[in-house]
């Protein structure tokens, strides 16, 4: 049985794998550097690494508290709170642009009102920055509930009757010990709004994020523009993740 | 001291109902029932973690009933000890007083005087995760009595030793009791461990209170059958041995004098099984290798199938031994009646010294 199980999990290796490979294999450096490294590719670059690190951020600080408040208080309705929380990850991404366009379009009632304080959603950075974060919250929520649930509460209550208050217990004892989650949730979170490009479509064409202007040169210019231009991204998010990796493991 | 005044909690499944009870200061105090009994519950509450919905509880002339965990000064020891994983035992043990603002020099001090006292001074540098049970429960122990705590509450601290760790740590914590003189209160199912350690043994059953009486006391007056059943069958007796020579000591529990096949000295908790005492009609008897026959006056037969316990009398004491049917009418055992009563020295187990 190893052996068919190896072989089987070697052609889902090779899968993913090989078009990843082609994409590097097949581009040349020059290629590279005229449409993956312009001027317009790198401001994308910059916008769409910057929104998503950006949305990561804020997910932080607020999923934190909810991750907390889900993981640990038993309430009437919890499981629903959770399963809303979840919805961006069924919820098609078109569909999700579209949604997030008339709750917060600049002429709704809560849209108008962040406009007035600059935040205006459509074509804005702003806007990528909450699509990003609309798709990846799910992500980010449910690895913290994971790692929250899975601190002791007896390590909260000794801390507590050790004279701890109960922020002191969870900055010095739960969220150290729910950090590798909180990196697995930045990560995933992270890398689910650089992936991003059917809502960012509807809501934020502009300024024109590195996932929208290869989706773009794609069609205007064919595939060999849409490679090279892709190239660098691929090779961020996957220098970006192995480092995190190796790094939260030795945490 | 702590005193639990009316103490009512209701947590769905876990109720706590009208509970008093005080540990006094320097007491070891031990809550002992079955599971579901709500000896955790009550713990917790103590603690502040869970809230009661009645009912008031003091520390020191403190009401603290409205207080958070961290201002009642009392230490908790959970079952599973809970040492921080993401900290050396030296930072554990420090926990409390970094939180009290004591310097690094105190600190240190202070960590190190208690890892001497639990024997731990050489693992401080560790992480707690790798070490033994009994280690980390002295960790656990130095962690909660370093803060110096108004009183220390123990769940079950015992439970997750194997049996040859758990005798030792039993000892352990007797001594560190009467060297330090800390007030506690321990929750344990077991009563032989409630036996050993407690100045004072509360039993719960349900939610309540049944009694507060030292170990002694209970076992010469159960007062209550659900205490007689969750003690067991088992004669459980207290009596100070003597070693007369060749492997034996004498123990005397009041009136009756036994032989047992442990070398013993001082104090001691026996136990004999009541299916290793046989019972003979008065009389001569042939020659046997029971090296305990004394004579008991039936109290009392009772009927639990699928056999008959009898209840015998030796002046003070009282021995309960199982029979069938068939042996009480053979016998014609019968309350008042006189027997000889043997027992086989190796079956009279001195379970602690």
């Amino acid at each position: 049985m190893a052996q068919g199980f190896a072989a089987l999990g070697l052609l889902l290796v090779l899968f993913i794998l090989l078009p990843l490979a082609s994409l590097m294999v097949g581009t040349s450096p020059r290629e590279v550097i005229e449409y993956g490294l312009d001027g317009e590719a790198l401001s994308a670059l910059y916008i769409g690494i910057a929104a998503s690190l950006l949305a990561t951020v804020i997910l932080m600080v607020l999923g934190i508290p909810l991750a907390y408040v889900l993981a640990r208080r038993e309430f009437k309705g919890r499981e629903l709170v959770k399963a809303l929380v979840d919805l961006p990850l069924i919820v098609p991404h078109g569909v999700a642009g579209i949604a997030l366009l008339v709750a917060y379009n600049s002429r709704a009632t809560i849209g108008s009102l962040l406009a007035s304080l600059g935040l205006k959603l459509e074509d804005s950075f702003w806007g990528i920055v909450a699509v990003m974060a609309f798709v990846s919250a799910p992500l980010m929520v449910d690895s913290l509930i994971d790692g929250f649930s899975g601190v002791d509460v007896n390590l909260e209550h000794v801390a507590r009757s050790l004279g701890a208050s109960e922020s002191t217990t969870f900055w010095r004892v739960t969220m150290p010990l729910a950090s590798r989650s909180l990196m697995t949730g930045s990560l995933l979170s992270w890398a689910r709004g650089m992936s991003e490009v059917g809502a960012l479509l509807i809501v934020a064409y502009y300024p024109k994020s590195i996932n929208v202007l290869i989706m773009e040169r794609f069609w205007t210019y064919g595939l060999k523009v849409a490679k090279a231009t892709a190239l660098p991204l691929l090779i961020i998010s996957l220098v970006s993740f192995v480092a995190i990796r190796r790094l939260s493991r030795r945490v | 001291m702590i005193e639990v005044r009316g103490l009512s909690v209701d947590l769905g499944e876990f109720r706590l109902r009208d509970i008093d009870l005080v540990v006094e200061d320097g007491e070891y105090l031990v809550v002992m029932g079955p599971s579901g009994a709500g000896k955790t519950v009550l713990l917790q509450t103590i603690l502040g973690i869970v809230r009661p919905i009645g009912g008031r509880i003091v520390v020191d002339d403190v009401d603290v009933t409205d207080f958070p965990p961290e201002r009642r000064g009392l230490s908790y020891v959970p079952q599973n000890y809970a040492l921080f994983p993401h900290m050396t035992v030296f930072e554990n043990i420090a926990f409390g007083l970094r939180l009290r603002g004591y310097d690094e020099g105190e600190i240190n001090e202070r960590v190190r005087t208690f890892a001497e006292i639990m024997g731990i001074e050489h693992l401080l540098h560790r992480n707690p995760m790798t070490l033994s049970g009994g280690e980390q429960q002295r960790v656990a122990l130095a962690r909660a009595l370093v803060v110096d705590p108004r009183a220390i509450l123990l769940d079950e601290p015992l439970s997750a030793l194997d049996k040859s760790r758990r005798i030792e740590l039993q000892s352990f914590l007797r001594r560190l009791h009467s060297e330090l003189g800390f007030t506690a209160m321990h929750v344990t199912h077991d009563y032989l461990e409630a036996s050993l350690l407690a100045d004072r043994i509360a039993v719960m059953f349900d939610g309540r209170v049944l009694r507060v009486a030292s170990f002694q006391e209970l076992i010469e007056d159960p007062s209550d059958e659900r205490i007689v059943e969750f003690m067991g069958m088992d004669n459980v007796l207290r009596g100070r041995a003597e070693k007369v020579g060749n492997g034996l000591s004498k123990v005397r529990i009041s009136d009756l004098e036994l032989v047992t096949a442990y070398e013993a000295e001082g104090d001691v908790v026996l136990v004999v099984r009541p299916e290793d005492i046989y019972i003979h009609p008065l009389g001569k008897l042939a020659p046997m290798s029971a090296r305990n026959v004394f004579r008991g006056i039936v109290e009392s037969v009772e009927f639990r199938s699928p056999v008959h316990v009898v209840t015998f009398r030796i002046g003070e004491v009282r021995l309960r031994s199982v029979v069938t049917r068939q042996s009480l009418e053979e016998l014609g055992i019968e309350p008042r009646k006189e027997f000889l009563l043997s027992v086989k020295a190796t079956a009279v187990k001195v379970i602690s010294q």
